[in-house]
């Protein structure tokens, strides 16, 4: 018995890891303390992030703030969140602006400036990863989940919800993909 | 035109002379959304004063195979567009393009100029001169083609210049707004302004600066983006108007359009369907049809496409029965191979309107600066 314990915990990680995402290579998307939103669904997060939501619901301007063009954090960001690699963002923010659209994301060079902008601007709303919050920012809930929990959708290294399908079948003709997790 | 030119200038210069509101110092207190002292050190530029500035060019070459007709370089449109933040609620655009004529001289038109105020995603007011909102591809093209994935507009979109059916621009007064409703987004559009009237000596109608016959054209326009399926976007809308016709009776005018849109990770597809409806006074009805399907993917830098567009228009409809038809599908392939620089080549095979079915090959070098 106690063989088979030992072998059982050297091979296999505990439960709980199975169970939940690293929260450390979790987006938490972060907002202003003083903005009054808590929580956003991944439909709500990816318009914001795609230009398409411009005020939150205290009349403030919605400010994106991504990383610079080129880094690991931008890369993952617009993937999980915009389903989009960086020369399709490039192109829609393009188009966004020749529609008309004023506001284009702003840009930070680290997690530190991130999470400074996002303090200074009360309609700031951009992402660190999980294990670089402090209480400077508040983090949102997205599809009510913070990092660390379960079926939290913006996890480094997992397809966005859209690649796994999670939106279309189960949503829409309630199904599941093979080996799609669901949330 | 001096006119015109003379507009766009001003425009211009009046959307110049405006500091935007950073560069008058406004407060970094978190007060309000200024950029972050330190946004201004980071490379990528986004912290710049937000009077944007951008401009777009496209060059092309072309070989049919009709007799008679030569292969031939042609130079696109110079768009030259700049947009600015004037207050949280209010900013302006101008979209000023220069382009040949078939004679070879350069005409320079004011596309679009216009004055917005959006207290919220809920509302957004426009005045002065906009694409109307008919349909899908006339809201979310304009005249940057490096935006457009296929070169050139489906028929049915062309710029009234081309030899376009629809009313693609208008001079007026806009509506639209944004609201979140369960399960879905909500998108509305209304839209009042001068209208057309036919250009006799051109031969195409033309957006009427100055209204001729009172008769205000009115557009409305409903789009949902179901949160289920992120990317894609249904809609419909419907156009009315009175067109003058050069010393004839007035054509009462109908457009409605339905579509759907889907853009998502490396795939987009759209289709859209118009029906022109065309009615002179004491006269019969006409109704005509124009369609396009088309979709795309992305491998890495290279986008295969497939288009195929149908614009049937009877030869005695009022108005629009002197334009050509045109029918046939479009094959090709857009390559990003760096930056804002995008080439595509394809294959038209186009019927209907001409005198016996051609084929076309376009090779397109489509920029942004």
């Amino acid at each position: 018995m106690v063989a088979v314990a030992i072998a059982l915990a050297t091979v296999a990680p505990p439960l709980g890891a199975q169970s939940g995402p690293d929260p450390t290579r979790a987006l938490a998307i972060i907002v202003n303390r003083a903005n009054p939103v808590e929580r956003l669904s991944s439909a709500d997060l990816r318009r914001a992030f795609l230009l398409q939501r411009q005020r939150w619901p205290d009349g403030r301007k919605v400010t994106v703030v991504l990383r610079e063009e080129g880094q690991a954090e931008r890369t993952e960001a617009l993937a999980l969140i915009c389903g989009m690699g960086e020369a399709e963002y490039a192109r829609y923010v393009r188009q966004e602006i020749f529609r008309g659209n004023v506001n284009p994301p702003r840009t930070v060079r680290s997690a530190e400036n991130m999470r400074l902008f996002v303090f200074n601007a009360p309609g700031a709303i951009g992402y660190v990863h999980a294990d670089e919050i402090d209480s400077t920012v508040r983090v949102v809930r997205v599809d009510g989940r913070l990092p660390g929990d379960v079926g939290y959708p913006l996890v480094v290294g997992r397809p966005s919800r859209a690649r796994r399908g999670d939106w279309l079948f189960p949503r829409v003709f309630g199904l599941q993909r093979p080996g799609a997790e669901r949330p | 035109m001096r006119a015109v030119l003379s507009l766009a200038l001003a425009g211009a210069a009046v959307l110049l002379a405006v500091p935007p509101a950073e560069a008058q110092g406004a407060p970094a207190d978190g007060t309000d959304d200024s950029p972050h002292p330190l946004a201004h050190l980071d490379a990528g530029g986004d912290g710049a004063p937000r009077l944007l500035v951008q401009g777009f060019g496209d060059v092309e070459w072309m070989s049919v195979d009709a007799p008679g007709t030569p292969s031939t370089f042609r130079l696109g449109q110079l768009v030259c567009f700049v947009s600015s933040r004037l207050t949280d609620d209010v900013s302006a655009l101008a979209e000023v393009v220069v382009e040949l004529d078939p004679g070879g001289n350069f005409m320079t038109d004011v596309e679009r100029l216009l004055l917005t105020y959006s207290p919220g995603d809920y509302l957004s007011l426009r005045v002065g001169r906009y694409h109307t909102g008919i349909g899908y591809y006339n809201t979310a093209f304009h005249h940057g083609t490096y935006f457009e994935t296929i070169a050139g507009r489906p028929a049915v979109f062309a710029f009234e210049d081309e030899g376009g059916p629809l009313p693609v621009h208008e001079v007026g007064l806009s509506a639209s707004g944004r609201l979140q409703v369960p399960g879905m987004r909500l998108e509305y559009t209304t839209e009042v302004g001068n209208g057309q009237r036919w250009n006799a000596s051109a031969g195409y109608i033309t957006p009427t600066l100055v209204d001729s016959n009172g008769t205000k054209a009115v557009n409305v326009g409903l789009a949902i983006e179901p949160d289920a399926v992120p990317g894609l976007r249904l809609g419909a809308s419907s156009y009315r108007d009175r067109v003058d016709d050069a010393g004839r009776a007035p054509v009462a005018t109908r457009y409605d359009a339905a579509f759907l849109a889907y853009r998502h990770e490396a795939f987009e597809a759209r289709a859209e369907m118009v029906w022109l409806h065309h009615r002179r006074e004491g006269d019969r009805a006409f109704a005509n049809q124009g369609f396009y399907i088309e979709a795309a993917r992305r491998f890495g830098a290279v986008r295969p496409y497939v288009r195929y567009e149908r614009l049937r228009l009877a030869p005695d409809t009022p108005l629009v029965g002197r334009l050509l038809s045109v029918s046939g599908p479009t094959l090709g392939v857009r390559y990003d191979p760096m930056g804002p620089v995008a080439v595509k080549a394809q294959y038209e095979h186009l019927g209907d309107g001409v005198p016996s079915a051609v084929n076309r090959f376009r090779l397109q070098l489509a920029f942004a600066f």
